[in-house]
Formats: C-alpha cells, structure tokens, sequence
C-alpha cells in the first residue's frame, strides 16, 4: 500500500488516495489534501462539510447519502460541488478520511 | 448424458451440459485456448479456466467449489469466445458460484447488497421514503436553474411513455449523473417517469448464478414498470443489467413483458438520428476512446450504437485493439467490482486494458457501463494513464 508523508505524519493510502483507515486521520491530512484537490484555502464551510460526515460515518458506519449531507449543512449540491471540486464523494469523503465508497454507491 | 468421471455424484456435472451449446464442457479438447486469452492468468499465472473447466468435467465439485478462482473471474467470456467447441466461460462460472458448497466464497459485500435488495428494492438500502426525499431535494435544485415544471424529474407518472430505471449511484454520491439524464429526457420532450416502487437497474443474483434471485428481482422491476403502465424500459448504463433486461428478461420470467427495453444510449441515439434533439460535436473537440462493456458488446451483441453516439459528440471516435467480440474486460466484471476486497486482483486483471489505453494515445475514454467507468478510472490512476473517463450517455448530454 502506497504511503504520503506529509508535516511528519505519514498515511496510508489506497490507489485513489483515500486513507486507509478512519482513526488515522488527523487535521494535516485534511491539509494535504486541500493541495492535491486544489483547493485554495480552507473555509468554515469546508470544515462543516467534514464535520458532518465524520459525525454521520461515526454514527452509521457509512458515507450519508448526498441529500443528507445537503439538508444538515444547508448547502445547495451546486455549492458543495464549489467547496469540493471533485465532488462529495472523491474530494469531501476523501478529505474527511471516509473510505472510498464501493460497489454501485 | 454418460461422461468420464472420477467420481458418480457430482450435482455440478448435472447442472451442465443442458444446452446445446454454452455449458457443454464435456466437449472440452483441453486445447487450452482460453488460458492464452485469460487476462487473469496472464497477470496471475493460474488457476486457469481449462482447470476449471477439468474439474468439472472429472466430477471435482469439493475442489471446484472451494477454489477462489470461481470469484476470480470477471465472467467476460473473452477466453472461451475462441473456444472451438463453443463452451461459454460465463455459465460454467455462474453454475459454479451457484452451488450450495460454494456458498462461502460469495464475497460479503455481495451477499449484504442481496440481502438489501430482495429487502427494499434498492441494493444500498435506499428506501422509498429515500427516494422520494431524494428526488424532491433535486427537484428543488432543478427549479432555481431552470423555470420551466417540465425540467423537473417526475416520478409515480402513470401512463409515462418512459420509465427510467437508474443506477443506485445516482440516488446515492453520484446524483450529478441523475440530473444530466433529466435534462436528456427534458431534451427529448416525451412524457416520463422513474418509480418510487423500485429504484435500482442493478441485479446481483446474476452474479452469483442464482436463477431465482435474479427472477424475483427483475420481477420487481417488472410489476411496477407494468402497473405504471409505460411502453418502454430505459436502462441506466449498467452491463450486467442490460443482459438481464434487455436480453434475457422474456427466458427468465417466462413470459414477454408490458413494455419494451432499452438502455438510455440507444434511446438517446435514436432522439439524436430522428433530429429530436441537436449534439454538437465540438463540445468535446478532441478524439475519445471507446472500450466496449463485455455485457453489452460480447455478450448482447451491442458494438455500434454507442460508437454511432460517440460520434456524435466528439471529434473522432478511437478504437482499442483488439475491441468487439474480442476486446478485452476491464477488469471489473462479473462482480469484483461491487466486492470491496477485490482491489488488488482487479488491477492484475485490468492491466491488459490499461495497456491498451497507453497505446490509444488519446486523453479521454468513454465507455457504456457505470461499473467499467470506475474500474477504468481506478485503473488511470494505477496505472497513471491520466485519462478523463466518463459514460456516453453523459457525454451526448453535454453535447445538447
């Protein structure tokens, strides 16, 4: 499995850079991938996205569906796409150290 | 039928050999055609589908049942479409995987999205309750972008002309691909509809070789297309269901059914060549390559019509060789997409493909099936081909 060393810490990742394990995570890697994803700088927005997938995935064990993470943000899909150019999936999940969804989700 | 065994009571040897062609593995000449053609194998180096095919034949169920080989396999049937007797990988696999003594090697992913299927009609759980919220949610962002009550996504229409049947990606993390197909139907101007009932194109009793799992799914499918009363199917871009719908349906149930089949690429081809819609090809000016779905190409026949959209919508359409009957799988089929723990092997498998691509030279492939979509786009970033992968149903809707 590929490594990132990234402010000291290092991660785990699988070929499409979701960390390998959610207790892994930790605010640099949040850091690094605002680089690799392009974004430009970091906003509370960003943060209530991560914070309500994290709280969703602690309680349910799964990513939520796209409408939820929109109805408890407030957020219009158009604008999480702004906030995550890769989209909810593959930029916030990724970056909220979710696993990468699989199967037909 | 007498045959060569090792051993009298072997229930698989029973289950094969009903067809005239396909599952007749006791006409096997060991020639080993299909090994040469297994991009497993050749990644892997064994086990191998002459094996397979031999320990069927010798009555080996125990030894069969227990080999992971059977879920290696991304039923694609590109060893066997050489094969001189006409054995079909596909069915001697599914048998396989349908056997009681193979019960556990079905990997647990699959198991679960069965269970959730038969349970609520959709293969991640989704409720109805889920899609009516869903589909209201989008509705709500479909209005501040467009006026007009027709651009919205009506669902429970009685009488529609079309029922849209989607991918459970699209109620899920990939609702994008939703709305462009709305606007798709929104552009053809007939009366549509999707269903609360039944929500999901997906049908994995096919991969595990269960005849009646895949029949009481796509009854589900069935009764509420039938009693929404609409005259035509539209499948989302999925292999494996459009072999069940689309050409196995009238065998499987028994009976033809209410309406018709398609999928939604060669709905859109034919709204594009009857000039109900407009496509610009210089929405993407550039070549895109077109790998072809084992499901849709090899096994059903379908080579044409989605390189007739492609073209279409791009400068110019580009072809892996070998492509047709004989293109290569990507490496996701047969189920080993939609198992989490398949990761590892899917790359050794697709790497045949991901060697096709470097060589096609162009920076964007298309492809007609969701699940080959993220095998590719998992394989570009393996492999670092950096090519753009997207379906042709998606791209003909940004060509509107």
């Amino acid at each position: 499995m590929p490594t990132v060393e990234f402010e000291g810490n290092t991660f785990n990742v699988d070929e499409d850079g979701f960390i390998d394990d959610f207790n892994n995570w930790n605010k640099s890697w949040v850091q690094y991938v605002k680089g690799t994803e392009g974004i430009e700088e970091l906003t509370d927005e960003h943060w209530k996205v991560i914070n309500v997938l994290q709280d969703y995935y602690q309680k349910n064990g799964i990513a939520p569906m796209v409408r939820i993470l929109s109805k408890v943000t407030g957020y219009k899909l158009k604008y999480i796409y702004e906030l995550f150019p890769s989209g909810p999936g593959k930029g916030a999940c990724k970056m909220a150290g979710l696993p990468k969804p699989t199967g037909c989700v | 039928m007498s045959h060569t065994s090792l051993v009298f009571n072997s229930p698989f040897f029973d289950t094969l050999n009903q067809k005239e062609r396909d599952d007749n593995i006791a006409e096997c000449l060991t020639c080993g055609i299909c090994v040469s053609r297994c991009t497993w194998y050749d990644g892997e180096g064994g086990p191998n589908p002459r094996q397979m095919v031999r320990m069927a034949q010798l009555g080996l169920d125990d030894l069969l049942a227990q080999n992971p080989m059977i879920w290696d396999c991304m039923v694609c049937n590109h060893c066997t479409e050489a094969c001189p007797m006409g054995i079909t990988m596909g069915e001697v696999i599914r048998k396989a995987r349908s056997l009681k003594m193979a019960e556990d090697l079905i990997p647990q992913d699959i198991r679960d999205g069965i269970k959730r299927r038969l349970e609520t009609g959709d293969v991640n759980g989704f409720t109805k309750t889920d899609f009516i919220e869903t589909i209201d949610w989008l509705n709500e962002e479909i209005k501040d972008e467009n006026d007009d009550p027709k651009a919205l996504i009506p669902y429970d229409q009685q009488g529609a002309r079309y029922l849209y049947l989607p991918n459970p990606r699209e109620l899920g993390m990939n609702v994008m691909h939703l709305t462009a197909m709305a606007r798709l139907f929104y552009a053809f101007g007939e009366p549509w509809t999707m269903s609360s009932r039944h929500t999901d194109v997906t049908n994995w009793g096919y991969f595990i070789g269960d005849d009646d799992i895949t029949r009481t799914m796509a009854l589900q499918v069935v009764e509420a297309a039938e009693d929404l009363g609409i005259k035509t199917l539209v499948l989302s871009e999925c292999g494996h269901a459009f072999v069940v719908l689309r050409k196995l349906l009238h065998e499987l149930i028994g009976r033809k059914p209410g309406f018709n089949v398609m999928s939604i690429v060669e709905l859109t081809l034919e709204m594009a060549e009857k000039g109900a819609i407009k496509l610009n090809r210089e929405t993407h000016p550039y070549p895109i390559i077109y790998h072809d779905p084992c499901n849709l190409g090899r096994k059903s026949g379908v080579f044409e019509v989605p390189r007739r959209l492609l073209s279409m919508v791009c400068r110019e359409v580009v072809e892996l060789h070998p492509n047709r009957q004989n293109a290569v799988c990507c490496g996701g089929g047969g189920g080993l997409l939609q198992d989490s723990t398949s990761l590892k092997k899917r790359m050794i498998s697709g790497k045949a493909k991901a060697d096709q691509i470097r060589v096609a030279g162009a920076k964007h492939v298309a492809t007609a099936c969701l699940s080959c979509h993220r095998q590719l786009t998992e394989l570009s970033k393996e492999y670092k081909l950096e090519v753009k992968v997207d379906t042709v149903a998606a791209l003909a809707e940004e060509a509107l």
